[in-house]
């Protein structure tokens, strides 16, 4: 909707009346000696009292800010709500209270290419996650096979970061969708753990994928935590999809309108860092429905991190990989959880706009 | 003001893409060199339009607002000093003119008068829902909001471009942008105005 708006604007200015260039060049004017007050540039020094006037409201900002700064600084630059974004790059958003962004970090060396001399501090979450988007599809990561997004929102305030979670899938899939790349969201939303954060920090992971992993290794005990973090964000999708009505709370499975999704395919289940799910489909590994996966294991870390195994505060750490193989999965189509819909017809012309690309400046 | 109005000129289309304002073409125009200041003017004058309406909200003002500032351009070009930044200094002068319109004229705009799309103003816009959201634009938005959407949407300023212009912090400018939007987006849905 955006996109028609402005060009509704730019279209109405158009077609309002303008100066005549030549009446503008053939009146005659009188040069002047010096800057009057119009033409006189800010750059210019201004007259002593004149200063002292522009001096007077810094001195009451000033004031302020001393009164009640603080309240503003816990507003606008303390995280609040943390976003994991994970295509195959896996990026971490950190947004303030306000839900402007704080910073886009990769977390990988594939999303710190996608990410490179970009800046986007200041923007809106919705506004950056459409950005993000929009360079993966660039970059070819989302592309015309089957997608599959893994999407976190962690808040201080869980309520709202799970009706941001329920925003931001909602615009990934749109935009996906028109572009003719359909993408499934598994999208989670919790409240910011501080102790989950340092030690998704510690490990080099995001927080969110860790939460996941350790709410999937509770339900599914042919999985451990450490080996659910090698999985692609489709691995993750398929073993959340067979939990069915067992999915844990604050776990959501949203699929593409652009596809039919009865009878859905499983990608084959390999933790392997360098296979993702839908490279698997088109090399001719893809499974159907009857047909069972098998996992191949993780080969063994020399030290196997501490890690939650479930989401509460306290980590506990749970047993090392070993190289040994696990049962198969069996998997049920269709899915026993509906995907949300959105019945909001207006967003779906929300396509953003070519020009708004300030972000890459500097 | 009417003879300097006209309403069929076209002007090429450089204002949809990022502006280029040559400066040095300012020290030319103080010494007489007409093609110089027909540039200066192709190159800037829907940015300053932009800007111009954003202050007055009213197309007829700001077309006077324009025609003003084009003409202290050519009586203090010879003292303008190269500064790196030229839109800077017409937004400066469209910003003073703006005010002593203003206080002279001591107008007031209401937010009632949401119907200023019939508004003699606007009757050149042929199409009523680009009406709706001029108006909309004029009548809803802080004056903040105003410019930022005005001159990126209108004269294609990209943010940066606006916060160095009008000196204020990039981050300000996109929130004022995003804020903006978000209201127009939600007065026109309001009003069941569908776009597409």
């Amino acid at each position: 909707m955006d996109k028609q708006l402005k060009n509704s604007l730019r279209r109405a200015v158009e077609q309002l009346p303008r100066a005549d260039l030549q009446a503008l060049w053939e009146k005659p004017v009188e040069p002047l000696r010096v800057h009057d007050a119009i033409t006189r540039p800010d750059y210019l020094p201004h007259r002593p009292t004149q200063q002292l006037r522009r001096l007077v409201p810094a001195f009451a900002c000033l004031a302020l800010f001393l009164c009640g700064g603080f309240g503003w600084y816990g507003q606008t630059a303390v995280a609040a709500t943390v976003i994991d974004f994970e295509l195959n790059p896996s990026i971490e958003i950190t947004l303030n209270r306000r839900e402007t962004v704080l910073k886009v970090e990769g977390l990988n060396p594939e999303a710190v290419e996608v990410l490179a001399g970009k800046s986007y501090r200041g923007e809106e979450a919705e506004d950056v996650i459409e950005e993000i988007t929009r360079l993966l599809q660039a970059s070819g990561y989302l592309n015309e096979s089957k997608n599959t997004i893994f999407l976190s929102v962690n808040g201080k305030n869980v309520e709202k970061a799970e009706e941001l979670s329920e925003e931001l899938s909602e615009k990934i899939r749109l935009l996906a969708d028109k572009e003719q790349s359909p993408t499934d969201v598994l999208r989670q939303s919790g409240k910011l753990d501080k102790a989950l954060r340092e030690q998704a920090t510690e490990y080099a992971l995001s927080p969110g994928k860790l939460r996941l992993a350790a709410l999937l290794a509770e339900q599914l005990s042919d999985y451990s935590t450490a080996e659910l973090l090698s999985f692609t964000p489709a691995q993750l999708l398929a073993l959340a999809d067979s939990l069915g009505t067992a999915l844990p709370d604050g776990l959501v499975i949203e699929q593409s309108r652009f596809l039919k999704t009865e009878g859905r395919e499983v990608p084959a289940v390999t933790p392997d860092e360098t296979l993702h799910a839908d490279e698997a489909q088109s090399a001719g590994t893809t499974v159907t429905p009857s047909e069972t996966v098998t996992s191949q294991p993780q080969t063994k870390p020399t030290s196997p991190p501490t890690l939650p195994t479930n989401p509460a505060p306290t980590p506990v750490s749970p047993p090392p990989v070993t190289p040994t193989p696990t049962p198969p999965v069996t998997t049920q189509t269709p899915s026993s959880t509906p995907p949300q819909t959105d019945d909001d017809d207006d967003d779906d012309d929300d396509s953003g706009d070519d020009n708004d690309d300030d972000t890459d400046d500097d | 003001m009417l003879f300097f109005m006209v309403l069929d000129q076209k002007l090429p289309r450089e204002h949809t893409r990022q502006l280029a304002i040559d400066e040095t073409l300012i020290a030319r125009i103080g010494q007489g060199d007409r093609l110089a200041f027909e540039d200066f003017y192709r190159s800037s004058e829907r940015a300053v339009y932009s800007y111009a309406l954003s202050l007055v909200q009213s197309p007829h003002d700001a077309l006077d607002i324009v025609q003003d500032t084009f003409l202290k351009v050519r009586a203090a070009a010879e003292l303008y000093q190269p500064q790196g930044k030229p839109l800077a200094w017409l937004f400066t002068i469209a910003r003073n003119l703006a005010r002593n319109l203003i206080r002279s004229r001591a107008r007031n705009v209401s937010a009632d008068t949401l119907y200023l799309e019939d508004d003699i103003d606007y009757s050149y816009i042929s199409d009523p829902t680009d009406r709706l959201a001029l108006a909309a634009t004029l009548q809803l938005l802080e004056e903040g909001e105003r410019e930022i959407i005005l001159l990126h949407v209108v004269s294609g300023l990209k943010h940066r471009e606006i916060a160095a212009d009008l000196g204020i912090p990039l981050p300000t400018v996109l929130s004022r942008y995003h804020r903006g939007l978000k209201k127009l987006r939600k007065h026109l849905q309001q009003g069941g105005v569908r776009h597409g």
